[in-house]
């Protein structure tokens, strides 16, 4: 069992035992790069629908490097909007792991990916600004990670020169 | 190919990676610039070829010819503010500006436009400044010779050929842009650094010659605050930058001199007088910011369009840029096409969006910049600054802007059905593609004029720091000389009372040269 699995079984095992909102209570037991860890791996798979490689073993490839692209690039944002994002992906995890207990999967990973897309749109469309920004931003940050690496632009038959190899 | 400022540090020329000090040290010079971009650097060569000794500060990193790797995900990171992720306060506009050796001149797409003549206008009535296109054409020409601009000879590539197409066929205006380019092999990679030493930035001529004078160039320094008293600047302190270009703390570079140029680019300039809390009776310091927020437009073509390649920019349109209603103006021009740059931008999710970036090489893209600043209701935005001092532009787009959003669509849409666009999709969250002119025009009249919605993005940005002849209404005289501060000058867009209505580099190299040249003597 991984964290994230861990996370998730440890969280429904409390909301069985209690109401639906005191799931807030154990956003603890995740520390702040988890939940950017925990989001992205979560709404990658969504996002990148249609574009990722059909190869199993490659698109598992494909979504750790994005991710890990997109955590990289955090580091060159300025520090308040690096705080920011992070308590936005708190935030966010908040709504991915509501919506997984209220359709009693156990795992995140279990969450069907249309159920995602429908969430992320639901932010693009909410009545909060904040949300707006979130699905803007977030998608241009997952866009951005993806399309830098090279392996991705085979669909669009492009490749970069190297003037200077 | 050179890199021709690692060859003279090598010679001996003076430079400092500031991220590599390990004590606080102490420095002193005639003049220091804080910024080596178009204001910055065109100056540092004038007042070195005149025997000043000039310390030039850059936060950014040195990075030239053979450095440079013509992939997004270097050069990002790399070269621009915020790894190209800078945003405005609420995140609804993009701002691409330029943070390494030679500022913005490094990465930009190397348009060289004289300033309109109604702009001048405009500042005349409304700043009492003096320009004109006549007493200003010698500075034109001096730095059009110093940076060989000169018109485009080579054909438009086929994204640029699609805008003259369309207003070739509705008999719209249109021009063959003027580059700063000297040997340019149309690779179509200046946004991420010219790898072949072509274009005429600020990183292939004025630095290197203005440390062949005997300039020290300081890298990776972020400058914090002027120490001032009276009306007299006494110092200026800096600190290093960590490898992601955020500010440290535990070293201090300190800087006494007897003039300070502040040319940080328009974010940063007002940002540093703002930290510094410099005296602003006008109370317009970090106030009217500009930035010619510009509308994106899609298209597909039938035949490949390869936005990539060649020349990014060699065509523009002005065909609405000073419109005769009470309406805002806007600029047409291309953007290149590389795929974070077009992935970031293009609406869609999933597959919608997978779809989109399998036709790259048939997109085309037309971007409108939406002429702010010349109208009661569009007066800009503000630099505030976060509690540890960092600089982030509030911009609030009024319902004046959000009609010249949707005009620009419109105009935008018509163009490329004209040049014979398969489809065309503005870029916008609830826009489609749209199959004919009819159907695009009654779409985006429907469109909702709402920030997230739309995607705005600017590349050019302006003011927070304004020229004036009065103090009372502007934050520098028209010398670029602070009203309130003898030894202060700013020499960058920031001092630009509006926004331009064309891209700015050759409006900023011409104030420079002549504000340097005042400068000089009376220093000298």
């Amino acid at each position: 069992m991984n964290r994230r699995q861990f996370i998730f079984r440890s969280l429904a095992l409390t909301l069985a035992a209690s109401t639906g909102y005191t799931v807030y209570q154990y956003q603890s037991l995740q520390g702040s790069d988890n939940a950017a860890v925990l989001v992205l791996d979560a709404l990658l798979p969504a996002v990148l629908m249609g574009a990722l490689p059909s190869d199993a073993a490659a698109q598992q490839l494909s979504l750790q490097q994005s991710r890990d692209a997109v955590l990289e690039f955090m580091a060159y944002l300025p520090q308040n909007q690096q705080q920011q994002l992070q308590q936005l992906f708190q935030l966010l995890q908040q709504d991915l792991v509501r919506l997984a207990l209220t359709g009693q999967w156990l795992q995140l990973a279990d969450l069907p990916l249309s159920q995602r897309l429908d969430l992320l749109l639901s932010w693009r469309d909410s009545y909060f600004a904040l949300l707006r920004q979130a699905f803007s931003g977030l998608r241009e940050l997952i866009y951005g990670a993806f399309y830098g690496q090279p392996e991705h632009w085979l669909h669009l038959n492009y490749r970069a020169p190297e003037f200077n190899p | 190919m050179r890199n021709l400022i690692a060859e003279g540090v090598a010679a001996g020329w003076s430079y400092l990676d500031a991220s590599t000090l390990t004590a606080d040290k102490q420095f002193e010079a005639d003049v220091v610039i804080v910024g080596s971009g178009a204001g910055g650097a065109m100056a540092a060569e004038q007042l070195s070829l005149a025997g000043l000794k000039v310390i030039l500060l850059e936060m950014g990193a040195l990075y030239e010819g053979k450095d440079f790797k013509q992939q997004e995900r270097w050069a990002y990171p790399a070269l621009y503010q915020d790894g190209a992720g800078r945003k405005t306060l609420d995140q609804s506009i993009g701002i691409l500006q330029g943070r390494t050796v030679g500022g913005s001149t490094t990465v930009n797409w190397t348009t060289s436009i004289r300033t309109p003549e109604k702009t001048l206008d405009y500042w005349r009535t409304e700043f009492d400044a003096d320009f004109t296109s006549e007493n200003l054409a010698p500075y034109f020409q001096q730095a059009e010779q110093r940076l060989n601009i000169h018109p485009w000879p080579v054909p438009p590539n086929a994204n640029n050929n699609k805008l003259r197409q369309g207003c070739e066929v509705l008999g719209w205006q249109y021009t063959v842009i003027k580059r700063n380019v000297n040997g340019c092999a149309n690779l179509g990679y200046c946004g991420m650094g010219c790898p072949i030493n072509a274009k005429q930035s600020m990183l292939v001529s004025t630095i290197p010659s203005a440390m062949q004078a005997g300039a020290m160039l300081i890298s990776r320094v972020s400058a914090r605050e002027l120490k001032w008293q009276n009306d007299q600047v006494q110092s200026l302190v800096a600190v290093p930058v960590d490898q992601y270009y955020q500010p440290t703390s535990k070293i201090k570079l300190s800087f006494k001199a007897r003039h300070y140029i502040v040319a940080a680019g328009a974010i940063g300039s007002p940002a540093l007088l703002l930290r510094s809390k410099v005296p602003d009776p006008s109370g317009r310091l970090g106030k009217h910011t500009f930035l010619h927020p510009s509308v994106i437009s899609g298209a597909l073509f039938e035949e490949t369009i390869a936005g990539h390649s060649g020349a990014p920019q060699s065509i523009y349109s002005d065909q609405f840029v000073w419109p005769a209603a009470e309406q805002i103006g806007f600029k047409l021009e291309v953007p290149p096409l590389h795929p974070v740059l077009m992935a970031t931008k293009l609406t869609g999710l999933a597959q919608s969006h997978a779809a989109l970036m399998q036709q790259f090489n048939q997109l085309q893209v037309v971007i409108a910049l939406l002429r702010d600043g010349f109208h009661p209701d569009s007066q800009g935005g503000t630099v505030l600054l976060s509690d540890s001092g960092e600089p982030v532009v509030d911009y609030p787009i009024s319902d004046y802007l959000w009609q010249g959003v949707q005009n620009a669509y419109l105009a935008m849409a018509e163009l490329q059905f004209a040049a014979g666009a398969k489809s065309v999709l503005p870029i916008h969250q609830d826009a489609l593609l749209y199959s004919s002119w009819r159907q695009a025009r009654e779409a985006i009249r429907a469109l909702p004029l709402q920030k997230y919605r739309a995607t705005l993005a600017s590349a050019h940005v302006m003011g927070g720091c304004n020229l004036s002849a009065k103090a009372a209404r502007g934050v520098v005289n028209l010398q670029g000389r602070h009203h309130q501060l003898e030894n202060l000058s700013v020499f960058d867009g920031s001092v630009l009372p509006s926004s331009l209505g064309a891209n700015p580099q050759l409006t900023i190299y011409a104030l420079a040269l002549r504000n340097t040249a005042a400068l000089i003597n009376i220093l000298k």
